[in-house]
Order: structure tokens, then C-alpha cells, then sequence
């Protein structure tokens, strides 16, 4: 190592310049770890769309929606009083949030104040509206014939995939033992059900969910899987067989929403609710619950999530000369208890909006309780490790 | 003398002695670049170390807590980008006439430092692994280092 010990090999002519060198190196070292510490110590996470390339792989904020539910707004027009939402999926605790949103040359131009940035804090699934509730419990039935699982539906018998395709729809102990007569009365469908909308699957190589459409998308970490809320004991290992019946879809990461049939459990009101079809549907009926319930473990979502909201107006900076630029800074101190890593941003102007970009910057700020708040991270850390076996 | 070398000839009038072809260097605008190639070398050589240094840092740490340092940086690329910067060295160290001597000097506390860090990622990584199987990683993990020692430093 010559780090100790000064370089012999510099002939003297040049020693002056490789000192002032030497310390440019060390200072810049110095000055690269102590950026990552702080980054480290206050992460900050940043999120943006471009509404000039709304298809871009790079836009880190979801599909902006219009009120309607349909991506109107994803080339920026944004109508007067109208609001545009989209989401951004975090992983940690931030105490404020920048909100940056670039112009057109040819937009409104709004004056200060009327621009609103909204934010809420939940699962994103959790925001989804909510649909007409569950009143009636399913008459589906699940059936034994031979070993072979069915599912006994509208007078109808389908095959299940395998038994335990069979058991992510219905609990052991629902599936009826009936005799061979029941399929020469229905004959059985030739088409197989896979996985309950919903499922969680894993094989060698990670975690499936499965959504509405049957589609199975990998989970791209373990920690995106706990960040959207997932519960390992309710994955099941599947063959190579039962996961390529379900086709193959895109990655989900720390935004992806919750799929169709995921449960949500409010822990304020007690209620239970059930994502259908870009719907939240209250679940009202016990049975329908109970179903639901013996084969899948509720996401516990706090229902003032809906309601507690946290605001700023925008201002336009000082320095936007080429494109009108407007921001604000929101305090996240309100929503820091609420379970969930999805940040839902909603914006509403009092002018019509023609914008380029919207960028969303999470912050942490520096100070001692939040060094405590890390201190307590790495305690959690450090016990999951090194702790007692569950 | 080199045949591509560039010549001139001089004629001098006054003293034959000193007339003939002699070689002559044309100016050399890279030379001063070029003669600062030992700066180069032994700051590459100090960079490459604080980037190992850094490295076994982040290693430890993130061994310690999983995920840390990893969520946030990609460990595989900051070794590739290191072993980048020390293939580099190398290239410049052999232009120079330099060697990297590899042989581990036992008397050397840097190397104790090594093998005790060595044995503490080892002890650390086969926590809460079944009792039976820790022999098994420890002893494979050396055959590949053993394996690997062999091919890089082609020793019988």
C-alpha cells in the first residue's frame, strides 16, 4: 500500500503537482462518501412524468388520471378546476415533499396560489373508488371427484389446474367430496381455472401475482413485495407447470397497485374491502368475508387515509426563463403514521394547465428526529437478522 | 539505428569531421504529458486502493445489515468499475516498467487485517444456516478462492 507512505516512484520535479493532486483525491473520496452517508442517514427520492413523452419507460410517477378515471391528461392539458391524480411508490419515511411542475410556452399561466398539490398516503389500490358493496356471498361451490378438484358454478363443473389451484379459491375443508355421478349429470368443461385473482406464487426464481386477468406478475424484490403490503405466509410454491399456465406480465415495483382480489382490512373502522375490476368493493356480507378471509391474509390499511390530505400552493420560481416553472413544498408530518408506501399527488388549477413535466422530490430533513428514526431502522434490521427465530 | 527513424542530413563546409546523417527526434509535444505518467500511475495506484478500501467498507456493512448499502447501490457495478480502474493501473504500471507484486507477505499486518476480515464475512454469512451445511460452505468457498488464486496467478 503506498497510501501510507509517499509514492517513490513520482520523480522530484513533480512532487509538488502530485501533492496538490493527491489531496484533490483524497478530498474528493472524502466528499463522495460523506454525499452517500447523508443519503444514506436522509435518503430523498424523486419521481417525475414527462407529459411530452408519457410512454417514456423513464416516467417514475404512474398515468396521470383525469377525474374520470381515463388518462386524458397524460399529454398535460389540464383543464381548469379539474384535478389530475397520480401516484409515486416510496420506501422509507420522508417529512416533506417538493412538487415541481414545468409549462408550456402556450399555457395559462396561473398566478400564485392557484395551482393545488393534494397528497394522501395509503396502498395504492387503497385509493381506487369505491364500487357497489359485497351483499351476497358467491354460490360457488368447490368439489372432489375422484381426487380431482372442481368448481361447481351456474350448474356447471370446470377442473381446477391442480389441487392447489383448487385451495387458493376455496379452504380444505369447503371442498365437497362428491361421487362420480355428479359428472355424467354435468359434464365437465375441457378449459382448467388456474390461481384465485390475487394468488401469490413463487417458484425458484421469485413471487408471482396474479391479477384479474389471470396474468401472473413477479414481484421485483422481497422488499417491494412488503412494501405493497404482501404477507409471505399467503405465497404458494407452484410447479413449472401451474406457473406457465398463468401468463407472464410486466414487473411489479414499489408504484405497482395492488391486484383484483386483494383484501384491505381498515383498522379504524373495522371494515373490510375487496379491489374488483379498478374498483374498492366494501365487503357487507359475512360469508362473502368469511370466503375471502380463509384463503387470503387483509392488507391493514388505515381508513383516514382517505381523508387526511396534506396541501401547498404553487409559486412560480424566480429563475424559470425558458419555461414557466411553478413549485411548493408540502410537510408529510401528518401522513407519516399511515400505513403504506404510495403517495397519491393530485393537482388542481384554477387556469387551464398545459404542462411539460411534474416532478416530485421526497425528502428527509437532517434533523435529530429523524437521525432517530434511522437509529430505530437499523435496531429493526439488526433483529430481523441476528434476532430470535420467529 | 531505427529505419523509420526520422534523418537529417548536415553538410557542414567549414569541418568534414562534422558532416554526415545523424538521427533526430522530432519535437515531442506529448513528452511532458508522457513524463507525467508516474503522477498518473501512483495516483491511479492511491485511487485504487481508497476504491478497495470503500469497497470492503460497504461490503461489511452491508453484510452486516442487508440491504443498506445494496438499495442503493449496485455493490457488482462499483466492483467492475474498480476492477476497471485497477486493470488500468496495471496497463500504465507495465508501460512503466512497473510491476503489482502479489505475493503476500506474512510479517505484513495488512495481511492478518485481510484474513481476520475474511473470517468475520464468513462467520457472518453462514448465520442461520442448519449446523451440517457450514463446513460444506466454508470448505467450497475455499476450493473456488483456491481455484480461482490458481487460474488468475497460473501457479502449479
Amino acid at each position: 500500500m503506498i497510501l501510507f507512505r509517499p509514492a517513490t516512484i513520482v520523480p522530484e520535479r513533480f512532487r509538488t503537482p502530485y501533492r496538490i493532486f493527491r489531496v484533490l483525491l483524497f478530498v474528493s473520496f472524502l466528499g463522495a462518501g460523506t454525499l452517500f452517508a447523508y443519503d444514506t442517514l436522509f435518503p430523498s427520492q424523486s419521481f417525475s412524468f414527462s407529459f411530452i413523452n408519457p410512454d417514456t419507460e423513464k416516467n417514475t410517477l404512474t398515468d396521470p388520471l383525469a377525474p374520470d378515471g381515463t388518462d386524458s391528461m397524460r399529454k398535460g392539458r389540464i383543464p381548469a378546476e379539474e384535478t389530475l391524480r397520480t401516484s409515486a411508490g416510496t420506501v422509507g419515511s420522508f417529512s416533506s415533499a417538493h412538487v415541481e411542475l414545468v409549462l408550456r410556452k402556450d399555457s395559462g399561466i396561473p398566478k400564485d396560489g392557484d395551482v393545488r398539490i393534494t397528497l394522501r398516503k395509503s396502498f395504492r389500490s387503497f385509493f381506487l373508488p369505491q364500487g357497489d358493496p359485497i351483499t351476497v356471498a358467491s354460490k360457488d361451490r368447490g368439489v372432489t371427484v375422484n381426487g380431482v378438484p372442481y368448481l361447481f358454478s351456474a350448474d356447471t363443473l370446470q377442473p381446477f389446474l391442480s389441487d392447489r389451484a383448487a385451495l387458493s379459491h376455496f379452504p380444505k375443508e369447503k371442498l365437497v367430496t362428491a361421487n362420480k355421478e355428479l359428472l355424467a349429470m354435468f359434464p365437465p368443461k375441457d378449459t382448467k381455472i388456474g390461481f384465485r385473482e390475487g394468488s401469490l406464487l413463487s417458484d425458484t426464481q421469485g413471487v408471482y401475482a396474479v391479477d384479474g386477468s389471470g396474468i401472473a406478475h413477479p414481484i421485483g424484490s422481497t422488499q417491494i413485495f412488503e412494501s405493497l403490503g404482501f404477507h409471505w405466509n399467503d405465497v404458494i410454491p407452484v410447479n413449472e407447470e401451474e406457473l406457465g399456465f398463468q401468463k407472464r406480465g410486466k414487473i411489479m415495483l414499489f408504484d405497482a397497485a395492488q391486484p383484483d382480489g386483494t383484501v384491505f382490512h381498515d383498522t379504524v373502522s373495522g371494515g373490510y374491502s375487496v379491489v374488483r375490476n379498478g374498483k374498492r368493493l366494501p365487503i357487507e356480507n359475512r360469508e362473502a368475508l368469511d370466503a375471502l378471509l380463509s384463503v387470503t391474509t387483509p392488507i391493514e390499511v388505515s381508513g383516514n387515509s382517505l381523508s387526511i390530505t396534506t396541501t401547498c400552493t404553487m409559486k412560480r420560481d424566480s429563475f424559470s426563463f425558458q419555461y414557466p416553472t411553478y413549485s411548493c413544498d408540502v410537510p408529510l408530518d401528518t401522513l407519516k403514521a399511515l400505513p403504506g408506501g404510495s403517495f397519491e399527488v393530485a393537482l388542481q388549477s384554477k387556469e387551464e394547465l398545459h404542462a411539460i413535466s411534474l416532478q416530485t422530490t421526497f425528502q428527509t430533513k437532517p434533523d435529530r428526529g429523524n437521525l432517530g428514526l434511522f437509529m430505530n431502522q437499523i435496531r429493526d434490521r439488526f433483529s430481523t437478522a441476528y434476532g430470535k427465530k420467529q | 539505428m531505427n529505419r523509420n527513424e526520422p534523418t537529417v542530413t548536415v553538410t557542414d563546409k567549414t569541418s568534414p569531421e562534422t558532416s554526415g546523417t545523424v538521427s533526430r527526434r522530432p519535437h515531442d509535444r506529448f513528452g511532458k504529458i508522457r513524463s507525467m505518467a508516474p503522477v498518473a500511475y501512483a495516483l491511479l495506484i492511491e485511487a485504487s486502493e481508497l476504491s478497495l478500501l470503500a469497497f470492503a467498507l460497504f461490503l461489511t456493512v452491508d453484510a452486516i445489515l442487508p440491504g443498506i448499502i445494496s438499495s442503493r447501490l449496485n455493490l457488482a457495478s462499483l466492483f467492475a468499475a474498480i476492477l476497471l480502474l485497477i486493470a488500468v493501473t496495471a496497463t500504465l504500471g507495465r508501460h512503466l516498467g512497473s510491476t503489482f507484486p502479489f505475493t503476500p507477505d506474512k510479517k505484513s499486518p495488512f495481511t492478518w487485517i485481510g484474513i481476520s476480515w475474511l473470517a468475520f464475512l464468513l462467520t457472518l454469512s453462514t448465520i442461520r444456516f442448519p449446523y451440517w451445511t457450514i463446513p460444506i460452505i466454508i470448505g467450497s468457498f475455499f476450493l473456488a478462492a483456491h481455484l480461482f488464486w490458481k487460474i488468475l496467478f497460473r501457479k502449479e
